[in-house]
Protein backbone atom coordinates (compact mmCIF):
# COMPACT_ATOMS: atom_id res chain seq x y z
CA UNK A 1 0.00 0.00 0.00
CA UNK A 2 2.91 2.49 0.99
CA UNK A 3 4.79 1.57 -2.31
CA UNK A 4 1.29 2.42 -4.23
CA UNK A 5 0.98 5.85 -2.48
CA UNK A 6 4.64 6.39 -3.24
CA UNK A 7 4.75 5.80 -7.05
CA UNK A 8 1.46 7.78 -7.43
CA UNK A 9 3.19 10.90 -5.50
CA UNK A 10 5.66 9.95 -7.87
CA UNK A 11 3.76 10.05 -11.00
CA UNK A 12 1.37 12.79 -9.72
CA UNK A 13 5.25 15.57 -9.19
CA UNK A 14 6.31 14.00 -12.35
CA UNK A 15 2.87 15.20 -14.43
CA UNK A 16 3.72 18.62 -12.55
CA UNK A 17 6.93 19.13 -13.51
CA UNK A 18 6.46 18.21 -17.12
CA UNK A 19 3.65 20.76 -17.31
CA UNK A 20 5.47 23.43 -15.87
CA UNK A 21 8.67 22.66 -18.79
CA UNK A 22 5.92 23.12 -21.31
CA UNK A 23 4.65 26.38 -19.37
CA UNK A 24 8.36 27.95 -19.21
CA UNK A 25 8.91 27.12 -23.63
CA UNK A 26 5.66 28.60 -23.78
CA UNK A 27 6.74 31.88 -22.04
CA UNK A 28 10.08 31.55 -24.02
CA UNK A 29 8.34 31.61 -27.61
CA UNK A 30 6.28 34.62 -26.37
CA UNK A 31 9.04 36.06 -25.57
CA UNK A 32 10.55 35.73 -28.73
CA UNK A 33 7.71 36.92 -30.79
CA UNK A 34 8.20 40.37 -28.69
CA UNK A 35 11.67 40.84 -29.07
CA UNK A 36 10.74 40.09 -32.56
CA UNK A 37 7.80 42.91 -32.75
CA UNK A 38 10.00 45.30 -31.07
CA UNK A 39 12.71 44.56 -33.81
CA UNK A 40 10.50 45.26 -36.64
CA UNK A 41 8.96 48.36 -34.82
CA UNK A 42 12.61 49.53 -34.67
CA UNK A 43 13.24 48.79 -38.64
CA UNK A 44 9.64 50.54 -39.59
CA UNK A 45 10.56 53.43 -37.65
CA UNK A 46 14.16 53.91 -39.10
CA UNK A 47 12.55 53.10 -42.55
CA UNK A 48 10.10 56.33 -41.65
CA UNK A 49 13.23 58.25 -41.09
CA UNK A 50 15.15 57.57 -43.86
CA UNK A 51 12.11 58.20 -46.15
CA UNK A 52 11.86 61.42 -44.45
CA UNK A 53 15.48 62.85 -44.91
CA UNK A 54 15.61 61.27 -48.61
CA UNK A 55 12.06 63.27 -49.49
CA UNK A 56 13.89 66.44 -47.79
CA UNK A 57 17.28 65.94 -50.36
CA UNK A 58 14.56 65.66 -53.13
CA UNK A 59 13.30 68.47 -52.83
CA UNK A 60 15.78 70.16 -52.12
CA UNK A 61 17.38 68.64 -55.22
CA UNK A 62 14.58 70.12 -57.19
CA UNK A 63 15.41 73.80 -55.55
CA UNK A 64 19.32 72.96 -57.09
CA UNK A 65 18.16 72.33 -60.27
CA UNK A 66 15.81 75.81 -61.21
CA UNK A 67 18.85 77.51 -60.41
CA UNK B 1 -6.03 4.21 14.12
CA UNK B 2 -4.96 1.05 11.66
CA UNK B 3 -7.98 1.26 10.28
CA UNK B 4 -8.15 5.36 9.47
CA UNK B 5 -4.90 4.99 7.96
CA UNK B 6 -6.25 2.16 5.28
CA UNK B 7 -9.28 4.30 4.90
CA UNK B 8 -7.54 7.47 4.45
CA UNK B 9 -5.28 5.45 1.33
CA UNK B 10 -7.82 4.09 0.22
CA UNK B 11 -9.40 6.89 -0.41
CA UNK B 12 -6.33 9.02 -1.96
CA UNK B 13 -5.41 6.19 -4.52
CA UNK B 14 -9.47 6.31 -5.72
CA UNK B 15 -9.40 9.90 -5.81
CA UNK B 16 -5.88 10.09 -7.75
CA UNK B 17 -7.22 7.06 -10.03
CA UNK B 18 -10.37 9.70 -10.26
CA UNK B 19 -8.91 12.67 -11.45
CA UNK B 20 -6.46 10.90 -13.89
CA UNK B 21 -9.24 9.19 -16.00
CA UNK B 22 -10.90 13.10 -15.72
CA UNK B 23 -7.70 14.15 -17.19
CA UNK B 24 -7.67 11.43 -19.70
CA UNK B 25 -10.88 12.08 -20.72
CA UNK B 26 -9.97 15.94 -21.39
CA UNK B 27 -7.10 14.87 -22.94
CA UNK B 28 -9.09 12.61 -25.38
CA UNK B 29 -11.49 15.30 -26.28
CA UNK B 30 -8.71 17.96 -26.48
CA UNK B 31 -6.68 15.67 -28.62
CA UNK B 32 -8.73 15.25 -31.12
CA UNK B 33 -9.05 19.32 -30.89
CA UNK B 34 -5.51 19.69 -30.61
CA UNK B 35 -4.90 17.65 -34.01
CA UNK B 36 -7.69 19.34 -35.60
CA UNK B 37 -6.42 23.12 -34.82
CA UNK B 38 -2.75 22.12 -35.57
CA UNK B 39 -3.81 20.73 -38.89
CA UNK B 40 -5.82 23.72 -39.45
CA UNK B 41 -3.00 25.77 -38.28
CA UNK B 42 -0.50 23.97 -40.35
CA UNK B 43 -2.87 24.40 -43.53
CA UNK B 44 -3.30 28.07 -42.75
CA UNK B 45 1.07 28.92 -42.03
CA UNK B 46 0.95 27.16 -45.60
CA UNK B 47 -1.41 29.51 -46.66
CA UNK B 48 0.34 32.43 -45.13
CA UNK B 49 4.02 31.09 -46.53
CA UNK B 50 2.70 31.08 -49.96
CA UNK B 51 0.88 34.62 -50.04
CA UNK B 52 4.37 36.08 -48.41
CA UNK B 53 6.31 34.46 -51.16
CA UNK B 54 3.72 35.85 -53.53
CA UNK B 55 4.08 39.13 -52.31
CA UNK B 56 7.75 39.05 -51.93
CA UNK B 57 7.93 38.16 -55.76
CA UNK B 58 5.75 40.56 -56.70
CA UNK B 59 7.80 43.25 -54.59
CA UNK B 60 10.85 42.06 -56.65
CA UNK B 61 9.34 42.36 -60.05
CA UNK B 62 7.97 45.83 -59.18
CA UNK B 63 11.32 46.69 -57.89
CA UNK B 64 13.22 45.64 -61.17
CA UNK B 65 10.36 47.51 -63.21
CA UNK B 66 11.38 50.43 -60.97
CA UNK B 67 14.97 50.62 -61.52
CA UNK B 68 14.99 50.21 -64.76
CA UNK B 69 12.81 53.58 -64.93
CA UNK B 70 14.98 55.30 -62.56
CA UNK B 71 17.73 54.21 -64.93
CA UNK B 72 15.76 55.64 -67.80
CA UNK B 73 14.99 58.76 -66.06
CA UNK B 74 18.74 59.74 -64.27
CA UNK B 75 18.63 62.81 -65.55
CA UNK B 76 15.47 63.66 -63.42
CA UNK B 77 16.61 61.73 -60.52
CA UNK B 78 13.09 61.50 -59.10
CA UNK B 79 11.99 58.78 -56.58
CA UNK B 80 8.54 57.27 -57.82
CA UNK B 81 9.12 54.60 -54.50
CA UNK B 82 8.57 57.47 -52.06
CA UNK B 83 5.23 57.97 -52.09
CA UNK B 84 4.65 54.24 -53.10
CA UNK B 85 5.95 53.06 -50.23
CA UNK B 86 3.92 55.41 -47.90
CA UNK B 87 0.84 54.38 -49.35
CA UNK B 88 1.55 50.51 -49.42
CA UNK B 89 0.14 48.87 -46.64
CA UNK B 90 1.87 46.39 -44.68
CA UNK B 91 0.99 44.08 -42.41
CA UNK B 92 1.79 45.16 -38.68
CA UNK B 93 1.48 43.18 -35.35
CA UNK B 94 -1.40 43.44 -33.16
CA UNK B 95 0.68 44.79 -29.85
CA UNK B 96 1.84 41.65 -27.58
CA UNK B 97 2.16 38.22 -28.28
CA UNK B 98 0.22 37.89 -25.77
CA UNK B 99 -3.53 36.78 -26.33
CA UNK B 100 -3.26 37.44 -29.74
CA UNK B 101 -5.15 35.56 -32.28
CA UNK B 102 -2.36 33.00 -34.29
CA UNK B 103 -5.03 31.53 -36.85
CA UNK B 104 -4.82 28.65 -34.69
CA UNK B 105 -0.85 28.11 -35.51
CA UNK B 106 1.01 26.84 -32.32
CA UNK B 107 3.18 29.70 -30.55
CA UNK B 108 6.56 28.14 -32.28
CA UNK B 109 5.33 28.34 -35.99
CA UNK B 110 4.04 31.52 -35.40
CA UNK B 111 7.10 33.06 -33.66
CA UNK B 112 9.03 31.58 -36.71
CA UNK B 113 6.77 33.03 -39.34
CA UNK B 114 7.14 36.41 -37.44
CA UNK B 115 10.86 35.83 -37.56
CA UNK B 116 10.74 35.17 -41.48
CA UNK B 117 8.59 38.34 -41.51
CA UNK B 118 11.13 40.31 -39.52
CA UNK B 119 13.86 38.67 -42.15
CA UNK B 120 12.16 40.01 -45.12
CA UNK B 121 11.85 43.79 -43.66
CA UNK B 122 15.79 43.52 -42.71
CA UNK B 123 16.24 42.60 -46.38
CA UNK B 124 13.77 45.21 -47.41
CA UNK B 125 15.57 47.89 -45.64
CA UNK B 126 19.03 47.04 -46.77
CA UNK B 127 17.28 47.41 -50.06
CA UNK B 128 16.13 50.91 -48.84
CA UNK B 129 19.62 52.00 -47.52
CA UNK B 130 21.71 51.61 -50.61
CA UNK B 131 19.18 53.47 -53.16
CA UNK B 132 19.27 56.25 -50.52
CA UNK B 133 23.49 55.99 -50.64
CA UNK B 134 22.62 56.18 -54.44
CA UNK B 135 20.53 59.27 -54.11
CA UNK B 136 23.08 61.36 -51.97
CA UNK B 137 25.66 60.36 -54.05
CA UNK B 138 23.48 61.50 -57.39
CA UNK B 139 22.94 64.45 -54.87
CA UNK B 140 26.35 65.49 -54.32
CA UNK B 141 27.75 64.99 -58.08
CA UNK B 142 24.74 67.58 -58.85
CA UNK B 143 25.91 70.12 -55.96
CA UNK B 144 29.49 70.03 -57.67
CA UNK B 145 28.30 70.51 -60.74
CA UNK B 146 25.88 73.60 -59.62
CA UNK B 147 28.84 74.86 -58.14
CA UNK B 148 31.32 74.41 -61.35
CA UNK B 149 28.00 76.46 -63.42
CA UNK B 150 27.83 79.03 -60.58
CA UNK B 151 31.97 79.72 -60.75
CA UNK B 152 31.81 80.08 -64.66
CA UNK B 153 28.96 82.21 -64.84
CA UNK B 154 30.83 84.33 -61.88
CA UNK B 155 33.67 84.30 -64.43
CA UNK B 156 31.90 85.23 -67.00
CA UNK B 157 29.97 88.15 -65.12
CA UNK B 158 26.98 86.63 -66.12
CA UNK B 159 24.90 86.71 -63.01
CA UNK B 160 24.99 89.50 -59.97
CA UNK B 161 26.64 89.35 -56.48
CA UNK B 162 23.66 88.97 -55.48
CA UNK B 163 22.46 86.36 -57.60
CA UNK B 164 25.29 84.64 -56.65
CA UNK B 165 24.70 84.71 -52.91
CA UNK B 166 21.14 83.23 -53.37
CA UNK B 167 22.58 80.23 -55.00
CA UNK B 168 25.38 79.53 -52.79
CA UNK B 169 22.13 79.58 -50.32
CA UNK B 170 20.20 77.09 -51.92
CA UNK B 171 23.54 74.82 -52.45
CA UNK B 172 24.29 75.34 -48.82
CA UNK B 173 21.17 74.19 -47.70
CA UNK B 174 21.15 71.09 -50.14
CA UNK B 175 24.65 70.36 -48.72
CA UNK B 176 23.07 70.17 -45.35
CA UNK B 177 20.10 68.31 -46.16
CA UNK B 178 22.82 65.76 -47.76
CA UNK B 179 24.74 65.31 -44.89
CA UNK B 180 21.81 65.05 -42.92
CA UNK B 181 20.82 61.71 -45.02
CA UNK B 182 23.61 60.37 -44.98
CA UNK B 183 24.03 60.43 -41.32
CA UNK B 184 20.66 58.81 -40.83
CA UNK B 185 22.18 56.31 -44.01
CA UNK B 186 24.78 55.16 -41.40
CA UNK B 187 22.75 55.11 -38.30
CA UNK B 188 19.97 53.06 -40.15
CA UNK B 189 23.06 50.96 -41.53
CA UNK B 190 24.22 50.09 -37.99
CA UNK B 191 20.66 49.40 -36.59
CA UNK B 192 20.02 47.23 -39.28
CA UNK B 193 22.68 45.26 -38.50
CA UNK B 194 22.29 45.52 -34.76
CA UNK B 195 18.67 44.20 -35.76
CA UNK B 196 20.20 41.85 -38.02
CA UNK B 197 22.16 40.16 -35.01
CA UNK B 198 19.48 40.01 -32.03
CA UNK B 199 17.35 38.34 -34.58
CA UNK B 200 19.77 35.63 -35.07
CA UNK B 201 20.28 35.15 -31.33
CA UNK B 202 16.32 34.50 -31.37
CA UNK B 203 15.98 31.05 -31.06
CA UNK B 204 12.44 28.86 -30.40
CA UNK B 205 12.67 25.64 -28.00
CA UNK B 206 12.15 22.57 -29.98
CA UNK B 207 8.33 21.22 -30.53
CA UNK B 208 8.23 17.79 -28.48
CA UNK B 209 6.48 15.17 -30.40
Amino acid sequence: MKKLLILAFGILIMISCTDKKKKEDEKKVETAIQKIDSIEKNLEEGMDKLNEAAEKVEEQLQKLDSI
Amino acid sequence: MKHIKIIASIVMFFAFIGTQQVMAQGQGKGKEKSVEVKQKGKEKAKQVKEELEQEAKQKKEKAQGKKEKIEKSKDQDRDPKLKEKKDKKEYKGKGNAYGRDKNGMSGREFGQMRSNEAKEKIEEQERNIREREDILRRGRERVKKANERIKESREKKEITDEEVKVKEEVIRKTNERLSELSKKIEEQKEKVKKDKEALSKILFPKEEK
